[in-house]
């Protein structure tokens, strides 16, 4: 069939971030929050090189590590050893700093055996083991954080936080997106409110916490239609 | 650009294992593996000498490596533009993931051409030490740079496809085409000799196929070094891709991320 209707929209055609001017310095962990749509990923995704600037420029001075959508850029025929490979020199590694780091890898993932099968044979629970491991295996200067925190199912959970606690000690700067004020609250200490792509606020924890509350319940109260309206405060924290 | 070029001999690790797995894994589970690189050309190349070499009457014996060595070269001319075409759709989730210069995926395409087109060209060295022994030490010099001169030569024309493809989907289904009407003006089985037309012939000289397939067929169908006019055509032709590959970079790889 031909396909001459109306032009499709484009991502190009998204003005996703307007105006954003940041300065994130050593020792700051920044909590990114806003509503779905607001431009958080995208910043992350713009600061790790992955989404380019239509205007302006940003200067990244550090080893960036970037923690988002861990089950995606596997080779699903390969094993899971394979994988680390492929994946650990996709992140800039080499051979032979792999090598040395692949028993640590596979023991933190606990797959076992099934290191040596093929990731199709995987389950979602052992892909996300496997991914978080390679993923975090790897530190940087800068880490970017996208909704993940931990992975996995109960008992790989606390290894998972221990791990990430790690990193984020380790780290000279954090940027954290999440909807889960409870651990940007714990391991943030400056917040920045996103929406429609502006910074709203940029400060404080708590005061920038608070500025975003008020505006989802402002928003919550001015219409019956709740499509867009997060949930201010998940049961479960970090 | 310089740096461009830097992060990508920062990722050959990548580009290599990534290559080697591509190759491991299109023959999963075969018997056979790797040696169908050689086994269906070489079987292609038989069947089209019994027929062609019947119709136009030609020796066999000459004309059977003619056309083998021709389907090889044509093949990694062709996987070049038809897989380039899709390098960059099915690295999409490693370009999500991290942030690497997108050449590298074009690279990667032209590497497991060239390490296919290296594992069928034993096919015809093989035939070689039987029938044309005269041949082989030539051979073994001038092969290796002709292979690099393949992958020089490749990896702008899978970086320009897949870049054009990304943009405007319907590239892909053009170069089919027009790969089929490049096949009829290139000696891929034809033999210059057997047209008298001027204007094929001038044709054939100025494809820059034609001199491509002299880099391997001029030292192990006839024993002879390339050309300067050879080596000149292909690095020439290299030299403007490449020169159309970096504008098509600078200009357009930032906001190709949007295409997918």
């Amino acid at each position: 069939m031909l396909n001459w209707g109306k032009r499709t929209k484009l991502l190009y055609d998204v003005d996703a971030l307007k105006n954003v001017t940041l300065n994130i310095h050593e020792g700051e962990k920044v909590g990114i929050i806003g509503r779905n749509g607001a431009g958080k990923s995208t910043l992350l995704r713009a600061i790790a090189g992955i989404y380019p600037l239509q205007s302006g420029e940003i200067e990244v001075s550090g080893k960036v590590r970037s923690l988002f959508e861990l089950n995606v850029g596997f080779q699903p025929e390969a094993t899971g050893r394979e994988n680390i490979t492929y994946r650990g020199l996709l992140m800039g590694e080499t051979p032979k700093s792999l090598k040395e780091k692949e028993d640590e890898i596979i023991n933190f993932a606990g797959l076992g055996d099934f290191i040596d099968y093929p990731l199709k044979a995987y389950s979602a629970g052992m892909m996300v083991r496997l991914a978080f491991a390679i993923s975090t295996s790897i530190s940087g200067d800068i880490l970017l954080l996208d909704e993940i925190l931990a992975a996995g199912d109960a008992s790989f959970q606390g290894k998972a936080r221990a791990r990430m606690t790690e990193l984020i000690d380790n780290a000279k700067i954090i940027i954290l997106v999440s909807h889960n004020m409870q651990s940007v609250k714990k391991i943030c200490n400056r917040a920045i409110y996103l929406r429609d792509g502006r910074v709203i606020t940029d400060g404080p924890v708590e005061d920038v916490i608070q500025v975003y509350r008020e505006s989802v319940r402002d928003d919550t109260t001015r219409t019956d239609n709740t499509d867009n309206a997060d949930p201010i405060d998940p049961a479960q924290g970090w | 650009m310089q740096s461009y070029f830097y992060k990508v001999w920062d990722a050959r690790y990548f580009i290599v294992y990534l290559a080697i797995a591509e190759l491991k894994y299109k023959f999963r589970r075969s018997k056979l593996g790797l040696l169908w690189t050689m086994i269906t050309p070489l079987t292609l190349s038989l069947i089209m000498t019994f027929v062609l070499g019947t119709v136009l009457k030609m020796d066999m014996h000459d004309y059977g490596p003619y056309i083998y060595s021709g389907m090889l070269v044509w093949e990694f001319i062709n996987s070049s533009v038809t897989l380039g075409c899709t390098s960059l759709l099915l690295s999409e989730p490693y370009i999500k993931q991290y942030r690497q210069p997108f050449a590298i995926y074009a690279l990667k395409t032209v590497l497991v051409s060239i390490l296919s087109f290296a594992i069928a060209i034993c096919g015809l060295l093989i035939w070689i030490v039987f029938y044309k022994p005269a041949n082989l030490i030539i051979s073994i010099f001038v092969l290796p740079i002709s292979i690099v001169c393949l992958l020089i030569v490749g990896w702008p024309i899978a970086g320009l496809a897949g870049f054009t493809n990304l943009k405007y989907r319907d590239f892909g289904q053009i170069t089919t085409l027009g790969m089929q009407l490049l096949w009829y003006v290139s000696p891929v089985f034809f033999q210059p000799s057997m047209f008298n037309s001027g204007i094929l012939s001038i044709v054939f000289m100025i494809n820059p196929i034609t001199h491509i397939l002299n880099l391997v067929r001029a030292p192990l169908l006839y024993g002879s070094f390339p050309t300067l006019i050879d080596y000149g055509f292909v690095l020439g032709t290299a030299l403007v891709l490449y020169l159309i590959f970096a504008l098509r970079i600078y200009f357009s790889e930032k906001t190709l991320i949007y295409y997918f």
